[in-house]
């Protein structure tokens, strides 16, 4: 194979580091698109407009998601060079407030309880790792630890502590002017799933919905924004996933504070601020809430139903466009729909899969009702079917909507057969009974023989189709001769089928075999 | 950045925080070799050196100090942190002042104290009575005279030193740390139509320390760097399929890649910093399907087959350079052309020239079904086994898929007795079947396996 026109560029070579490079802040993108993968992932690409001079410049972007993976950041159709791209996460809190201070002059502000009269004084921080140590005048003195009202002011904000995690490039650019950049990234915090709706018409036909729901757990809203689904398996490592950034927590620490009282059990400290919550998890929920409210939002469902999804390939999965662009809003649970088929032809089988018959013995057990999907064009479908719960509907005498029951499906592709089993039947059982049981050796192996009876009833007024299997999903082959019933020719494994009249029952005798 | 002195140093003389080279070394396993020189006034005699701004993960044993005419007398790393619970303990036996507060009036009366003990509650003596401090819970503040030794608002590192002269000169300090660490992360954009890949690389350096390297010379060290017993060496492939013999155009030191950031940089505290290493394109690259079957099973469940993508880092498919080790995060455009996420995988470090070969995922529309058709004992040494995978496919067009049986050869005799396609066998465990599928349709792959022990 010749690849001719391949290039390498080592961008160390390209230029220096060591710059003090002019910071630009861009405040808020000017477009965004979001595509949301299954298990907390989505890839959030916002655009970027902001004019640069020619030369060395440090962009900070401003209002990225706080739940973004930094190190999976790329920039698109961006003329400049990137020579570096930093994620600080130092963040302006209380606690390291006080620790990047040292060696700082504060001002210390006391107000006198008996008086109010307020006395201010500068102070050096000594130290403030864990509680605050003053030097006031050369004399040592711990923070807040006297019962007196003070507080401190600084003077500046110390290091480089930004509000929220923030996302730098610094770049190169040859001309100045406007730069329009694309930066993409991957987040935590979002999540799809698939739900579908199969209305019965009869036990022929039936109509098939199915709904996308999206979820933003983050505290960002994506403000009208191209917003798509992937469905499929894609590989996605444990490292990929945001670090859960909480501000370190403060508390003024001092001396044991024990009193004749109390003191030999109490080592309770003076907290300086409110008591922080201790759960990250929960802080993180705080904060997504208030943000929320802020927005003016509560944890909501939105259902856009007007259009349907529009449907791509991506590579080997499915992509899911909403019809237009949307506002995926801070906590907000949307739902668009990608299935809307009024008429699709179904099959409703009362099944027993039997694994070991032996397991089985002298029990009595209900068929499972499987409505079965033909997903093709014959059967009017041929839609690739995103894993999801798949909830079976019916309708009352009285017109009225009933849940008949649910079942959880795997990514099926056009074509696979579609096997719901929503429920059990009470009307039509199956009672097992071991007639014989052999087992011999076979060299490491062990031969199972077992004559096995079963009857099945039917006490519904209607008559029911019933299949039974041997080792659908088992480790060994088996097989079966000496039947009462005929054996069917096209399936993989052992089946039978048969109708049951109403109120009656069948027999079915016949000798298992398989090597374990 | 602001930098601070720390004015409370106690010890004879306080070196300049500033430090005038620095330059860090960083190892993927969390570690990292700092070389700090500094110029130092060093006075005539025995005296102690601090040296704030080192590394808060220090490795303390790995602490090399050298200077023109100074031998050293011992070296200590103080992590008794000053704080006012450290404070008052330290004050025990000592004098301290306390000023109280009337809550009516606000007068303010001066008592020095003693510190009799700090267990649950401060016991003060006073004159010739002895209180529990605060015990009537209002405003008391203690004033203490001084800090004392040892106690430090950062982990200091001071050495104390006999010096043959006194007068300024440069001081070397070096010592392996914690917390600081790098690893690759790649972007791919692959573009399967016309079968290539572009590839973007990403030096990723965390610094966890809570310590600024400021202005340094950075180093990035790429291979395993082992303590004996092959600290963070990985075992497996790691995505890589054929290691590859041909050197590239990198630094070496030792057996180790080695990167170099050009000039200086600054390594803030909790902070993430990317550099990129590698940017090439159009580097040749094709996608594969592979079913890995470990056993055999009847199942009713078709399981969708493995999405990879196969390239090299040979110079002949347009790559030519060795990767460390990292996550190869890999996008194709949709139909928008915009760029989609469609999976990752970590590779291991790789030389030049090696094929590797990345699962992304799992293909939505390429499915196996396995069925044990029938199991034989023939004797009391040998199973015959044969199996059927039904492979569908609902794609547009023809796939094959790789179908891999892999089967324990140990003391085993294994044989193929039918197949529906011939076989190959890359290892004694493995049978390799390439099963081609028509657009919108399916194969059925069928084989008799014969395991015969040996004894």
């Amino acid at each position: 194979m010749m690849f001719n026109r391949f290039i390498i560029t080592f961008a160390f070579a390209v230029a220096s580091l060591s710059a003090h490079a002019e910071t630009f802040v861009s405040p808020a993108p000017a477009g965004m698109a979001v595509t949301i993968y299954r298990d907390d992932l989505a890839l959030i690409s916002e655009k970027r407009v902001i004019d640069l001079p020619a030369g060395r410049s440090t962009i900070e972007f401003a209002g990225v998601n706080d739940r973004m993976i930094p190190q999976s950041a790329i920039l698109q159709e961006f003329g400049a060079i990137t020579i570096e791209r930093n994620f600080d996460f130092d963040l302006l809190a209380p606690a390291s407030f006080f620790k990047k201070s040292i060696g700082e002059k504060v001002l210390l502000t006391r107000t006198s309880l008996g008086t109010g009269r307020v006395t201010q004084k500068e102070a050096t921080i000594v130290s403030g790792g864990q509680g605050v140590v003053l030097d006031i005048d050369g004399q040592i003195e711990a923070y807040q630890c006297s019962g007196l009202p003070e507080r401190i002011s600084f003077y500046d904000i110390p290091g480089n502590l930004k509000p929220k995690p923030t996302l730098s490039i610094e770049v190169s650019t040859e001309t100045a002017g406007p730069q329009e950049i694309t930066i993409s990234y991957l987040a935590s915090g979002f999540d799809w799933q698939a739900d579908y709706i199969l209305s019965l018409k009869s036990d022929k036909e039936a109509s098939l919905v199915g709904w996308l729901t999206l979820t933003n757990s983050t505290s960002i809203t994506l403000n009208n924004a191209n917003t798509a689904i992937v469905a499929g398996a894609l590989q996605v490592l444990p490292e990929t996933s945001a670090d859960s950034i909480a501000a370190p927590h403060f508390a003024a620490r001092c001396w044991p504070k024990g009193s004749t009282k109390s003191g030999f059990r109490s080592n309770r400290v003076q907290r300086l601020n409110a008591p922080v919550a201790r759960n990250r998890a929960l802080a993180r929920q705080v904060v997504a809430l208030e943000a929320a409210e802020a927005d003016g939002l509560e944890d909501m469902v939105v259902v856009t139903a007007a259009k349907v999804a529009e449907r791509e390939d991506l590579g080997d999965y499915k992509l899911y466009r909403t019809p237009e662009p949307t506002t995926v809003a801070a906590l907000q649970t949307k739902q668009v729909m990608f299935l809307n088929n009024e008429e699709i032809d179904l099959d409703k089988i009362y099944v027993f899969d039997i694994d070991n018959p032996n397991y089985l013995a002298s029990d009595l057990t209900p068929a499972n009702v499987e409505y079965r999907v033909d997903n093709s064009l014959k059967g009017n479908l041929a839609q690739p079917l995103p894993a999801g719960t798949f909830r079976v509907m019916t309708t009352t005498e009285q017109g009225k909507p009933f849940f008949l029951g649910e079942d959880d499906q795997d990514d099926l592709a056009v074509g696979l057969p579609v096997k719901l089993k929503a429920a059990d039947a009470t009307d039509v059982q199956m009672e097992t009974t071991i007639l014989d049981e052999d087992s011999r050796d076979k060299g490491d192996a062990q031969e199972f023989e077992t004559t096995v009876q079963h009857r099945f009833t039917n006490a519904s007024p209607n008559t029911v189709p019933i299949e039974v299997t041997i080792g659908k999903d088992f480790y060994a082959a088996v097989k079966v001769d000496r039947t009462t019933k005929r054996l069917e020719k096209s399936e993989t494994v052992p089946t039978w089928k048969f109708k049951l009249k109403p109120e009656s029952s069948t027999t079915l005798i016949y000798r298992a075999r398989w090597v374990e | 950045m602001k930098k601070y002195i720390l004015s409370l140093a106690l010890t004879a003389i306080a070196a300049p925080a500033l430090a005038d080279e620095l330059a860090v070394t960083i190892y993927g396993d969390n570690r990292a070799l700092i070389v700090d020189e500094r110029r130092i006034n060093i006075s005539s005699g025995r005296q102690s050196i601090t040296l704030p701004n080192v590394s808060s993960q220090i490795i303390a044993p790995t602490v090399t100090f050298s200077a023109d005419g100074v031998s050293i007398i011992e070296q200590n790393f103080d992590f008794d942190l000053l704080s006012p619970q450290k404070l008052m303990e330290k004050a025990v036996g000592q004098t301290v002042r306390i000023v109280r507060t009337n809550i009516a009036t606000g007068a303010e009366t001066t008592e020095r104290a003693k510190v009799l003990a700090v267990n649950n509650g401060v016991v003060v003596q006073i004159g010739q009575r002895i209180e529990v401090l605060r015990d009537d819970n209002l405003p008391t503040r203690v004033i203490f005279d001084r800090v004392p030794p040892n106690l430090r608002a950062q982990p200091t590192l001071s050495i104390n030193v006999d010096s043959t002269r006194s007068g300024d000169r440069d001081a070397s300090l070096t010592y392996l740390t914690n917390g600081l660490s790098w690893r690759a992360d790649y972007v791919t954009l692959f573009d399967e139509a016309a079968g290539e890949m572009s590839l973007q690389g990403w030096s990723t350096l965390t610094n966890s320390t809570q310590t600024t390297f400021s202005d340094s010379k950075v180093q990035l060290v790429a291979g395993n760097v082992g303590s004996g017993n092959s600290r963070g060496r990985i075992n497996g492939r790691r995505g890589i399929t054929s290691a590859g013999v041909e050197s590239g155009n990198v630094e070496r030191i030792g057996d180790n890649y080695l990167y170099t950031l050009p000039g200086t940089t600054t390594i803030a505290s909790n902070q993430t910093k990317q550099v990129s290493f590698v940017d090439a394109s159009a580097v040749s690259a094709k996608k594969a399907y592979e079913f890995i079957s470990g056993s055999f099973y009847t199942q009713s469940q078709p399981q969708n087959v493995d999405v990879r993508i196969a390239f090299s880092n040979s110079q002949a498919s347009g790559l030519g350079v060795p990767l460390p080790q990292g996550i190869v995060r890999v996008y194709a455009r949709d139909n928008a052309g915009r760029a989609q996420f469609i999976g990752e995988d970590n590779i291991g470090h790789t030389p030049g020239g090696s094929d590797l070969s990345l699962k992304i995922g799992e293909a939505f529309d390429v499915t196996v079904q396995p069925t044990i058709k029938a199991q034989n004992n023939p004797n009391r040494r040998t199973t015959d086994t044969s199996m059927e995978y039904l492979v569908r496919n609902a794609r547009p067009e023809e796939v094959t898929v790789t179908v891999r049986q892999t089967v324990s050869a140990w003391r085993t005799n294994i044989e193929v007795l039918e197949e529906s396609s011939e076989h190959r066998q890359p290892d004694a465990n493995s049978f390799v079947w390439d099963v081609v599928v028509p657009a919108n349709g399916e194969t059925k792959l069928t084989f008799k396996l014969r395991q015969a022990r040996r004894y």
